[in-house]
C-alpha cells in the first residue's frame, strides 16, 4: 500500500516536475508573438462623418400636439450643438420618421433607421404602445434607444425588466398621480367623495388606477361616487358633466388630455361644475394653454415640466437653462415649451454627455455598450433642473411640478400658480419594485 | 362602482330630466346635421362619403378663423360663408375626383374617399397646425340659463333650434320645390331621371355641394362649445354613420329619428352605465338592424 503510494507519489512527482520542465522550455521557446509586450489597442478615432441619430415620433393624426412642439425642441437643440462644434466635432444630423403612432410603423422604421441608414442611436417619442414595441427590438438588437414618452409603468417594470440599450428620459406616469395626491392633500386635506371623467382607453384608465390608488393611501375613508368614461376626441361631455354633477362630489379629476381636455373644461364651466366642485387633472398643466381665457382658476394640475420651474430668478443654473430655453424657444417657434420639448432637451443632451464622458474613459469614439454604461448613473442640468438616470432600471427622475391654474394676462391663458414641485424620490418606487406593491406602503408621511 | 344608480341619484335623474334630454338632443343636433349631410350624398350618388368626417373638421377650423376675432356681425355671416365655402370644397372633389369612380366597384370609392379623408386631415393640420383651437367667444357671450336649478348653456339650445330649423328647411326643399324632387327622382332612378332630360352630373354635384354644407354647418355650429381638434373627424364619421344605418340609409327622415336616438340613448347610458357608453349606440344598432335589416325608414334599394 506504502510502497504503491511512494511510487504513485515519484510518479506523479516527476510528472510535475516534468510538466513544469516542458512549461518554462514551452515558454521560453514560444513563439515570439506571445512573448511580445502588450501594446495598448489603438483607440477608434473619432469619426469625420456627421453623427446620424434617428427620430421615431408622431406628425400626424391627433398625437401630434404633443410631439411636434417635442421634435422642434429637439431640433432647436440640434442647430444649437451644431453651432458650437457638434459632439467631438461631429455634426448631428436627424433622420426623423413619423409613426402616426403606430407600433408596427415605429418598429419597422427603427429597423430601417438602423440596418439601412445606419443611425448609431434611436430618438423615439412615441406613444406607450409604441415604446413597449420599440424596447425588445432594441435589445435584441443592441442598439441604443433613449425613449422620450411611452410613460406607461409597464415598460420596465413587466416588459423589459434588465434593460441595457433602453433608456426613458422623462417622468412616467406613476409621477403623474402620486405628485397630484400630494399636492390635493396639501391644500384640500378634507376632501372625500370623488368622481371622474376619464377617457376611454389605456392611458386613461391605467392613470385613474394609479391616481386611485395613491388616493386611497392619502384619504383612507375616500369613496368614488361617479366614474365616465368618454371615448378620445369627444366633442361633448354635457352627459358626462351632468352625471357627475348628480353624484355630488367633492373632487372631479379630468384623466383627460389635449383638445378632450379643454373641451371638457369650457363645458363644465357653463354647466357649472367647478362651482362647488374641486377639479383635478394629471398632466393638464399644459393642455390648457389652448383654453385661453376659458380655464377657471384654482383646478389643481400637474405636468412633467413646466416653463416657469425651477424659477427663473432663483439660482444662476435656473437662469442658465430654463429661461434661456424658455427664451429661445418662442423666439424660434412662436409657442411656449410643453414637456415633450424639455424631454427632447433631455434625450440629445444625455446622448451628447454620455458620448463625451465614454469619451474622456476609453478614448476614441464610443461603441453602443460604451455609451450605455456612461448614460447608467448620469445627471446633467437642463430646463427641469437637473436629471439623473437610474443605472439599476435606466428609468430618468425629475421634479414633478403641480400647481393651481391663475389666469394670467401676461400669456394670455391659466398658467399653474404656485408651484409644487415634489422631488421625484418620493413619488416613484425604487428600481425593480413594480408600483402595485410599492404603493401599498406610500405615502404615511402625508397623512 | 363602475355602474351607479343610488336613490338620490335617481331622485336627481327625476328632477332633472329635462336636462338629460336637453343633452340629449344638443348631441343629437349636430349629429343630425352631419348625417343628413352623409345620407344625402349616399341616396342620390350612391357614395358612402368616408371623407364627410374630414368636411365637417374643415368647417370647424374655418369657423374658428372669424370666431377668434370676437366681431360679432362676422360670426353670424360665418354660418353662412363657412358651410358656402366647405360646399364648393365638395363640390370640387366631386368634380375632379369623384366623378371619375362612379362606375367602378364601390371599393374604389371608398378607397379614393379615405384617402380623401387622409389628405383632408393633414391639410387641416399644415394649414392649422396640431394643436387644438378653442373659439368659445359665442358660447361666452350667450351665456347660462337655469332649468329647474340647474345651470345650462344657451348656446347648446341655439343649436339644436338650428339644427330643428335646417332640418325643416331641407325637408320643404326635398319635398316642395322642383329642384327637390329632381334630386329625390335621381335618387330613385338614375337611368330613367337620365331619359326624362334630367342631367344627373349636375345633380350629383349639387348634392356633393349641399351635403358637404351641411357637414361644413354642423362643425361651425359646434366649434364654440367645443374646440377644433384633429381627430374629431373620426368620431363624426363613425357616429353619423350609426345613426344612418339606424334610420335608413339614404332617409332623411331616418337621419333626423336616428340620431335623436342615438342622442337620448348616449346621454341616459353615460349617466345609468357610463362604462358601456359607446357598446350603447351599437346595441341599438343591432337591434334596429335585427328588426328591420333596412333600418327604421329604410327603402328597397335599387342601384343600376
Amino acid at each position: 500500500m506504502a510502497e504503491t503510494r511512494r511510487d504513485f507519489l515519484k510518479v506523479t512527482g516527476a510528472g510535475i516536475v516534468g510538466l513544469a520542465v516542458g512549461a518554462a522550455a514551452g515558454y521560453y521557446l514560444a513563439p515570439p508573438k506571445i512573448v511580445e509586450k502588450p501594446v495598448p489597442q489603438k483607440p477608434p478615432e473619432v469619426p469625420k462623418e456627421p453623427l446620424k441619430i434617428g427620430v421615431i415620433t408622431i406628425l400626424s393624426g391627433p398625437g401630434a400636439l404633443l410631439f411636434d412642439p417635442g421634435l422642434k425642441a429637439l431640433q432647436m437643440e440640434v442647430e444649437k450643438i451644431n453651432a458650437n462644434g457638434g459632439i467631438l466635432g461631429r455634426k448631428i444630423e436627424l433622420s426623423i420618421k413619423d409613426s402616426g403612432g403606430k407600433p408596427e410603423n415605429s418598429v419597422d422604421f427603427f429597423r430601417r433607421l438602423v440596418e439601412e441608414e445606419g443611425v448609431e442611436f434611436v430618438i423615439s417619442g412615441s406613444t406607450s404602445a409604441e415604446a413597449i414595441a420599440l424596447a425588445p427590438v432594441a435589445e435584441q438588437k443592441k442598439q441604443v434607444l433613449i425613449i422620450e414618452e411611452g410613460t406607461v409603468a409597464k415598460l420596465f417594470e413587466e416588459v423589459d425588466t434588465n434593460p441595457k440599450y433602453v433608456f426613458r428620459i422623462n417622468n412616467y406616469d406613476i409621477l403623474d398621480s402620486t405628485s397630484l395626491a400630494i399636492a390635493m392633500k396639501k391644500i384640500w386635506p378634507d376632501v372625500k367623495k370623488f368622481a371622474v371623467i376619464g377617457a376611454d382607453y389605456a392611458w386613461g384608465h391605467d392613470t385613474w388606477d394609479i391616481l386611485k390608488g395613491a388616493i386611497e393611501k392619502l384619504y383612507p375613508d375616500m369613496e368614488v361616487v361617479a366614474e365616465t368614461w368618454p371615448p378620445l376626441f369627444s366633442q361633448d361631455f354635457s352627459s358626462h358633466i351632468s352625471t357627475v354633477i348628480a353624484a355630488k362630489p367633492d373632487v372631479v379629476a379630468l384623466v383627460l388630455w389635449g383638445g378632450d381636455l379643454v373641451t371638457c373644461i369650457k363645458q363644465g364651466v357653463q354647466y357649472g361644475l367647478f362651482k362647488d366642485i374641486k377639479g383635478i387633472s394629471p398632466t393638464g398643466g399644459e393642455y390648457v394653454w389652448a383654453a385661453g381665457t376659458d380655464t377657471p382658476d384654482n383646478l389643481l394640475m400637474s405636468t412633467r415640466y413646466y416653463f416657469t420651474y425651477p424659477p427663473w430668478d432663483k439660482w444662476w443654473p435656473n437662469r442658465e437653462f430654463n429661461l434661456e430655453f424658455h427664451n429661445r424657444y418662442p423666439d424660434s417657434h412662436g409657442g411656449w415649451p410643453g414637456f415633450n420639448c424639455n424631454s427632447s432637451y433631455y434625450a440629445i443632451h444625455f446622448l451628447k454627455a454620455a458620448i463625451e464622458r465614454a469619451y474622456a474613459i476609453y478614448g476614441g469614439w464610443p461603441t453602443q455598450e460604451q455609451v450605455t454604461e456612461a448614460l447608467e448613473g448620469l445627471m446633467i442640468p437642463g430646463p427641469g433642473g437637473y436629471r439623473y438616470i437610474r443605472p439599476e432600471d435606466h428609468q430618468s427622475l425629475g421634479y414633478a411640478i403641480t400647481g393651481l391654474t391663475k389666469q394670467d394676462p401676461r400669456y394670455g391663458f391659466a398658467i399653474l400658480d404656485p408651484i409644487e414641485a415634489v422631488p421625484p424620490e418620493e413619488m416613484a418606487p425604487p428600481p425593480g419594485v413594480k408600483w402595485k406593491d410599492w404603493i401599498k406602503h406610500w405615502g404615511e408621511e402625508y397623512l | 362602482m363602475g355602474r351607479r344608480v343610488s336613490i338620490g341619484g335617481v331622485g336627481y335623474l327625476l328632477s332633472t330630466l329635462p336636462l338629460f334630454i336637453l343633452n340629449g338632443l344638443f348631441y343629437a343636433a349636430t349629429l343630425f346635421l352631419i348625417a343628413s349631410g352623409l345620407t344625402i350624398i349616399f341616396s342620390v350618388a350612391g357614395i358612402l362619403n368616408l371623407a364627410h368626417g374630414a368636411i365637417f373638421m374643415l368647417g370647424a377650423y374655418l369657423a374658428t378663423l372669424t370666431m377668434l376675432t370676437g366681431d360679432i356681425r362676422l360670426i353670424i355671416i360665418t354660418f353662412i360663408i363657412v358651410p358656402f365655402i366647405i360646399g364648393l370644397i365638395g363640390l370640387g372633389i366631386e368634380r375632379g375626383l369623384i366623378k371619375w369612380v362612379y362606375d367602378r366597384e364601390s371599393e374604389y370609392q371608398l378607397l379614393l374617399t379615405y384617402g380623401l379623408s387622409l389628405v383632408l386631415a393633414d391639410l387641416v393640420r399644415m394649414m392649422f397646425g396640431p394643436q387644438p383651437i378653442s373659439a368659445s367667444f359665442l358660447l361666452r357671450e350667450s351665456g347660462v340659463i337655469d332649468i329647474l336649478g340647474v345651470t345650462y348653456p344657451v348656446y347648446n339650445l341655439i343649436v339644436i333650434v338650428v339644427a330643428l330649423f335646417v332640418g325643416l328647411l331641407l325637408w320643404l326643399f326635398l319635398d316642395r320645390t322642383r329642384l327637390g324632387w329632381i334630386v329625390r327622382a335621381c335618387s330613385f332612378d338614375r337611368e330613367m331621371s337620365s331619359a326624362l332630360g334630367v342631367n344627373v352630373g349636375l345633380i350629383y354635384a349639387f348634392t356633393f355641394f349641399l351635403g358637404s354644407a351641411l357637414g361644413g354647418l354642423a362643425g361651425a355650429l359646434i366649434v364654440p362649445s367645443t374646440v377644433a381638434m384633429l381627430g374629431m373627424d373620426v368620431n363624426a364619421l363613425i357616429e353619423s354613420f350609426i345613426v344612418i344605418v339606424i334610420g335608413g340609409l339614404g332617409s332623411i327622415r331616418g337621419a333626423f329619428i336616428g340620431s335623436i336616438i342615438v342622442g337620448l340613448v348616449r346621454s341616459f347610458g353615460i349617466y345609468f352605465f357610463p362604462r358601456y357608453e359607446l357598446a350603447f349606440i351599437y346595441i341599438i344598432m343591432a337591434v334596429v338592424l335585427l328588426i328591420r335589416p333596412r333600418g327604421l325608414f329604410g327603402r328597397e334599394y335599387r342601384r343600376v
